[in-house]
């Protein structure tokens, strides 16, 4: 090479005309490989909402928007773990065993790191909205003890997660400081769950609701956000500290951090079945639920009255129509528009129809003058006003749709989605100070005056914007702080950190726009609808009702699983988690393992695992007989599994519970739960991770074929 | 102020290693002597067979780790047999071993080095084989290393390193180009080595700009036994076996060349007798190297990272250091200022443990503009 070439400026100065060709070519490929993670999916939802099940799609502009929004969402966020997070958390992993912290030994303050580390992941990053969303429809006489996890103790529930998350990390840390095998964790973590799992199935009632909710938890406390950090973090220590022969990698966090909520969450409905302090249903008829008398005696009075007004509710919704009435009823909206209709022109507003209903067997006739014939009445016959048809709206974008509202929900950091219904029951369109909670006197009336705000905690209501800097500014910041204020160790390339950890912030939160956009209301839509390949519905947004795609409603169940499946499959791939999941495992292998292989796997253990699911809300089965043997299974598999694919495979069923996945999975399962009378969406989530975890490791064995160098083949060389 | 010391009749002794005989083969070296044995890591390549669930579920190449010692000429025959005995290097698809005889060699006091006798004669058993090496984009180097691998080159190994040159001279807009580089090695015989080093050159397109940079380092002694396929149970001996028996029956390598001559010359000029100058430091000052390099008025520069096979922290704990291989490749004339600019930085900097060697590089390839 020649010297003479390069003895130009130290600094190239580049023109702007320039710079900004750079910029675009580089964009550019950003914005495709993105493309290429998402096509699938948004391609599959379209063709099934308008071939299969022949509906139009509701807000095809809105949505058509909001998926570009995700996909440049998508560029920057991986764009910003590449340059940001990830070196970040990398630099700092292998940064903390060589130096300590105000001469603390390395090993406490790398624990006490990981522990801070693992319980500020989950406050900033709580899923636990949507473990409510998938709760939404509890009833509390029917399953108390997850309704009062799920409402008035959500606040102690989101700090449990937290704990486990934080024990975690750090119980991962150590792992990789000890060299020790994840095996034995995985043994004992699936032991002693599946273990309390029986337990709570088979002891009480009240008990089993909440399993859903408590393997659900494992699968979603791991965002996208969360899991490269963690990662990046494992990696950086394991440099330092693996020596030789040990196959640690840095991985394996991630799998603890999806087997201690499980725990936690399960120890804190013992806690509190235990000391008596949940809802105690007295509007029930179960048996248990009279003999229950004194269940339920420790818990606050208010929220007692507060379970049974939402009981109340419940009774009284439930109290409504049926599938076949549904048809054949108008609301009270519509029987006000027809009315005035009415009055106006005499004649019934466009859409609506008159229909008559025979309900005796009867005719009585009337004889015509000079003939045979006779006119024929029928009795009983009653004639109806019924939507004729369906209509969906022509609107390409939902007018209710606030983008501001969305993008930074009014800057009100502090949200607060633990508050009840009635909390604006003064009518004034806004809570007022006080009005978090309240209590209700003898005599019924609500006093509002009451403003402990027992109900409030952090929550996935935040607007995109907030949403991205909480999930990443805080994390980020203690990241820094730690390395530069207390390891003393300065980022080789400053500049580009912080327009990573930018461009991390920018991208979460056109992902997180994009996705309330585009992917959640084409997701609603669809997941509603693929309900009626077995069911009459009204179709998402639309008026009027479509009757069941097939009469069997076994067949139409199975569409919908194999709806799911693929569904499952498409989504999983477009998950910004496992990409990253992906690609550092390609880079710790050194390129053996490919991003490829791993993300195949996945998906398809995720389609496994969402189609079994979907089997189960549709089919109403128990959630036991399909965790239990899979787990059961899984410990065959780790134990004849080589470690680095348990690994691999451990972790990725913590990140494919993604923000694309979960609201196109849930909006289905309680869809379907809806119609199948299933008491909630809990479940569909924890299979789709345990799923990822068998095909991986079947995969691991099936592709790990030993390169030759057995002295047997020698020998037979020889022989030959 | 540490000063470095020079030395001569230096052999850089390299093993490639599947991950399962490395800490045993290390420990081995070590405790015949060997000091500094640095640990990079590697993956192997397997012939891909294509196909729809080839291409789904990419079968993972074989983990492997490149191990390099430098070593006195007089200990490089010790050495070498230990390894060869203890990773049984002989048998099919158990690794590689080749040692390079290095130009010049120095080093500070405190580097960790292994002892031997300085005097004895340089006993290079003749040139032989020849080490390529291609320094790519990462994402490339599949391609590169199936192209060395059909045109008859025996397991190419692949590690990550970081590299730059002119990307390090953009300020701000650097960052849309990652340092993140690929290194696909491989060892072949002379015979064949021009027709592996075109294959490669054209399938990483090394002569557009911006693709990479590749070299060729004649080895003096080499022992090449990395495995490039996966076995199948329908076989009963691999390709290689059947290959190297042929070999041995046909008493040279010649047949495998095919009758027509394929290799069609690159429509370029390689670049002809540089330098290759390598500086070994911890990994924590990698960076000041790198950028000093740069400084120094060379165009390029990579970065293998890898950790002292025999090291242990302090506190009893078992601690990894990390150290990294800078690399450079210079016109003969700018050797010695650019070493020396280096050290003037590491010595500004308090750095006692560092080395330097250079290696002959008789051809090598990249952009050339124009």
């Amino acid at each position: 090479m020649s010297n003479e070439q390069s003895s130009d400026s130290k600094k190239l100065q580049l023109s702007f005309q320039q710079k900004i060709a750079i910029l675009t070519s580089f964009a550019k490929d950003k914005v495709v490989e993105q493309i290429q993670c998402v096509w699938f999916i948004i391609l599959y939802l379209i063709v099934f909402q308008v071939l299969v099940l022949g509906l139009p799609i509701v807000y095809s502009l809105m949505i058509a928007a909001g998926i570009m929004i995700v996909i440049v969402g998508l560029a920057f966020f991986m764009e910003g773990l590449r340059l940001g997070l990830m070196p970040l958390g990398e630099t700092l992993g292998s940064t903390l065993p060589r130096k300590k912290i105000l001469g603390i030994p390395c090993l406490p303050t790398s624990l006490a790191f990981g522990f801070v580390l693992g319980a500020f992941a989950t406050f900033a990053e709580p899923a636990i909205g949507v473990l409510r969303a998938a709760g939404a429809g509890v009833d509390p006489t029917a399953a108390p003890l997850l309704w009062t996890i799920l409402n008035t103790g959500a606040g102690l529930l989101v700090n449990c997660v937290g704990v486990g998350v934080g024990i975690a990390v750090l119980l991962g840390v150590l792992r990789f400081y000890k060299g020790w095998s994840l095996k034995p964790f995985i043994y004992a973590g699936v032991i002693i769950l599946s273990c309390i799992t029986l337990y709570m199935q088979f002891s009480d009632d009240r008990l089993k609701h909440v399993l859903g909710l408590a393997w659900d938890c494992g699968a979603v406390t791991t965002g996208p956000v969360t899991v490269p950090l963690v990662l990046a973090l494992g990696i950086g220590v394991c440099r330092i500290v693996s020596t030789g022969g040990s196959s640690n990698t840095g991985f394996g966090v991630v799998t603890l951090a999806s087997l201690f909520p499980i725990l936690a969450v399960m120890c804190y409905a013992l806690y509190l079945f235990n000391t008596d302090n949940y809802y105690y249903a007295k509007h029930s008829t179960a048996e248990w639920h009279i003999q229950a008398g004194e269940y339920g005696k420790n818990y606050s009075t208010d929220f007692q009255k507060f379970g049974e007004l939402k009981a109340q509710e419940k009774i009284d919704s439930e109290g409504g129509v049926g599938e076949s009435e549904l048809a054949w009823s108008l609301s009270l909206e519509e029987r006000k528009k027809i009315q005035e209709h009415l009055n106006e022109h005499k004649s019934l507003p466009e859409g609506y129809a008159i229909k008559t209903k025979v309900s005796e067997g009867s005719i009585s006739s009337t004889a015509l003058e000079g003939g045979e014939r006779e006119n024929v009445e029928l009795k009983g016959a009653r004639i109806y006003v019924v939507r004729e048809g369906f209509k969906a709206p022509d609107a390409i974008w939902d007018p209710n749709a606030d983008i501001a509202r969305t993008f930074t929900n009014n800057l009100d950091f502090f949200p607060n989605t633990f508050r009840p219904q009635e909390s604006d029951k003064n009518g004034n369109g806004v809570i007022d100070p006080g009005e978090d909670f309240y209590t209700i006197e003898a005599d019924g009336s609500i006093n509002y005056s009451k403003s402990d705000g027992v109900l409030s905690g952090p929550d996935q209501d935040r607007g995109a914007l907030e949403g991205a800097i909480w999930a990443i500014v805080p994390l980020c910041s203690i990241l820094l702080i730690v390395l530069i204020v207390g390891l003393r160790q300065k980022p080789k390339h400053m500049d580009e950190l912080l327009i990573g950890i930018a461009c991390a912030v920018i991208g979460m939160c056109l992902f997180n726009l994009g996705i309330s956009l585009g992917l959640t209301p084409l997701g609603e839509q669809l997941g509603g609808n693929v309900v009626s390949s077995f069911a009459s519905i009204q179709p998402w947004q639309s008026e009027g009702f479509i009757d069941p795609m097939f009469q069997s409603s076994t067949v139409g169940k199975c569409l919908a699983i194999l709806f799911g499946f693929i569904l499952g499959y498409g989504a999983t791939l477009a998950e910004p988690a496992l990409n990253a999941l992906g690609s550092t495992v390609e880079k710790i292998t050194v390129g053996a393992f490919k991003k490829n292989l791993l993300m195949q796997a996945v998906a398809t253990g995720v389609a496994l695992g969402i189609g079994t699911g979907v089997a189960k809300i549709a089919f109403n089965l128990e959630l036991w007989y399909l965790l239990i043997p899979p787990y059961a299974m899984l410990l065959i598999l780790t134990y004849i599994s080589s470690e680095d694919f348990v690994n691999f495979g451990w972790d990725s069923a913590g990140v494919t519970t993604g923000p694309i996945t979960v609201p196109l999975v849930l909006a289905m399962g309680l869809g379907i739960g809806a119609k199948t009378g299933a008491i909630d969406g809990f479940g569909v989530l924890s299979l789709a991770s345990v799923g990822p975890i068998i095909t991986v490791l079947t995969v691991g064995l099936l592709v790990r074929k030993k390169p030759k160098n057995s002295s047997s083949l020698d020998n037979q060389m020889e022989a030959a | 102020m540490s000063t470095l010391n020079s030395k001569t009749n230096i052999s850089l002794v390299n093993l490639i290693l599947p991950k399962d005989s490395l800490s045993s083969v290390s420990t081995e070296l070590q405790k015949a002597g060997a000091k500094g044995i640095f640990h990079i890591a590697a993956r192997g390549s397997i012939i891909s067979e294509g196909g729809f669930l080839a291409k789904m579920f990419p079968p993972p190449s074989p983990e492997q780790c490149l191990v390099q010692v430098l070593v006195p000429d007089s200990e490089k025959q010790r050495f070498t047999d230990i390894a060869i005995a203890k990773a049984r290097l002989d048998k099919m698809g158990s690794g590689a071993i080749f040692s390079i005889s290095c130009q010049s060699a120095q080093f500070t006091n405190y580097f960790p080095l292994t002892e031997g006798n300085d005097d004895s004669s340089h006993t290079s058993s003749g040139d032989a084989l020849e080490a390529i090496c291609c320094i790519c984009e990462k994402g490339v180097a599949e391609d590169i290393a199936q192209a060395a691998l059909s045109a008859g080159a025996p397991g190419p190994t692949v590690t990550f390193g970081e590299g730059g040159g002119i990307r390090d001279k953009i300020p701000l807009l650097r960052m849309t180009k990652g340092p993140e580089k690929e290194f696909v090695w491989c060892v072949v015989d002379r015979s064949e080595s021009n027709d592996v080093f075109t294959n490669m050159a054209r399938a990483g397109r090394i002569t557009e700009p911006g693709r990479g940079f590749m070299y060729s380092i004649p080895v003096s002694d080499g022992l090449i036994n990395v495995s490039s396929t996966v076995s199948s149970s329908s076989h009963g001996a691999s390709m290689e076996q059947v290959i190297s028996v042929i070999d041995e029956l046909k008493g040279s390598k010649d047949w495998r060349s095919s009758g027509d001559n394929k290799s069609a010359s690159l429509n370029t000029t390689f670049l002809k007798d540089l330098i290759g100058l390598y500086c070994v430091v911890p990994r924590d000052y990698y960076s000041d190297v790198y950028d000093s390099i740069l400084e120094a008025g060379a165009p390029g520069v990579s970065t293998n990272f890898g950790v002292m096979g025999d090291q242990s922290g302090s506190d009893g704990e078992t601690c990894n250091e990390e150290w990294a291989l800078v690399y450079t490749s210079l016109a003969p004339s700018s050797v010695e200022s650019v070493k020396d600019k280096v050290s003037a930085k590491l010595q500004s900097i308090d750095v006692d443990r560092y080395a330097f060697y250079t290696l002959p590089i008789p051809k090598a390839l990249t952009y050339l503009g124009g």
